[in-house]
């Protein structure tokens, strides 16, 4: 029986169809004549059969693959924005609270005396203070929004914080 | 039965998230490879809880890292993704290498207790299933050699890119190939003849 020298690791590519061209030829031509080398590739081909049919295992946990959730740009915008709403909502419920209140929209008009007294020209001030308050809370509103629009880099816990203060300062104003 | 791989696919859905950047694309790439993978880690460790941090593990590093990855730099996402993981199961593997280092004071035997009998004693490693024997077979091989192995059975990749992968050379990866089903062999028909 003559010894085979071949190469052994070119029956472990010819096994997984990676040996192409001349190199293959030749294998297959030396496999034709060494029944050594044929029984060799055949047992390693059973084996690789083996494995190919090993139990799979699964993951305990069914559920398929769940990564972080980066929070988004578009997630950002949209809690700023619903935050904002509410303070649209406040501004709005506050304005027309007080535009409903006891004080009279316009000087009472009377025939028989044509000055007013003092305590319509009170009444008239606060009516005017209240509106300057009014005014000035929907501009802080505004500018509210607008920072929000813009401030996406800005926490979420940073945004509310300044609301609060500013809200606080225009009701102490306000007092 | 485990799914096909296709690197055509798997181009796909890369370029679908990188146009897109919707995480629910690379979620539906790593799902492709989940079974797989978890099968490729577990037969690695031989640690069913382990693997699942090890797989959970693989898809945090592959989305902190999927800008970074450039398939035109001739590797796939199959192959970038084993790497991964073979890179964590060897860290693991050293990690557990040098606790087991660590002096322990040794404990002093309890005493008094019932003697022990094990439930499961005679289910051991041999059994008639060929499939258990195989897998036992697997485990009691060298690393090096397992790797190779278990990297050709689970990625399909080929001897060149499991190569890279290892970070050997071709010849190496092929020659553990060769020596890990010489072994295989030997043992299988030692088992098959009694």
């Amino acid at each position: 029986m003559i010894k085979c020298n071949i190469d052994k690791t070119q029956l472990i590519l010819y096994l997984y169809s990676e040996l192409e061209g001349q190199g293959k030829a030749e294998l297959e031509k030396h496999l034709a004549e060494c029944a050594e080398c044929r029984a060799e590739v055949e047992d390693y081909r059973r084996i690789v059969d083996k494995l190919s049919r090993l139990p799979v295992v699964e993951p305990a946990n069914a559920a398929p693959v769940r990564l972080p959730y980066p929070k988004s740009r578009v997630m950002r915008f949209a809690t700023y924005s619903a935050i904002a709403a509410s303070f649209l909502l406040l501004a709005a419920f506050t304005y027309i609270k007080l535009s409903t209140s006891v004080i009279p929209t316009q000087p009472p008009k009377t025939t028989a005396r044509v000055t007013t007294t003092n305590t319509d020209s009170v009444m008239y001030a606060w009516k005017d203070d209240i509106g300057n308050e009014i005014d000035n809370l929907k501009t802080s509103t505004n500018s509210i929004i607008n920072e929000l629009k813009t401030a996406s880099l800005v926490s979420l816990d940073e945004t509310i914080q300044n609301l609060d203060n500013n809200i606080d300062s225009i009701f102490e104003e306000t007092d | 039965m485990l799914n096909q791989i296709s690197d055509v696919a798997d181009d796909t859905l890369l370029k679908e998230y990188q146009a897109q950047n919707k995480i629910e694309i690379l979620e539906q790439l790593l799902l492709r490879y989940r079974v797989r993978l978890f099968n490729f880690i577990y037969r690695l460790t031989r640690d069913h809880a382990l693997s699942e941090d090890i797989l959970q593990e693989v898809s945090l590093r592959v989305i902190q890292k999927i800008k970074d990855f450039r398939p035109e730099r001739a590797t796939s996402f199959r192959q970038w993704l084993y790497k991964i993981a073979i890179n964590l199961c060897r860290d693991n593997a050293k990690r557990k290498q040098a606790l087991s280092n660590m002096e322990l004071e040794p404990i002093a035997p309890l005493t008094g207790l019932p003697e022990f009998t094990p439930r499961l004693a005679g289910v051991a490693t041999r059994t008639t299933d060929n499939r258990m024997e195989i897998e036992d077979l697997v485990a009691g091989l060298p690393k090096e050699q397992k790797e190779v192995i278990l990297l050709k059975v689970y990625s399909g990749l080929t001897f060149r890119e499991i190569a890279e992968t290892l970070k050997c050379p071709l010849n190496t990866a092929i020659s553990r190939m060769h020596y890990a089903l010489k072994t295989l062999r030997e043992k299988v028909s030692v088992y098959d003849k009694v």
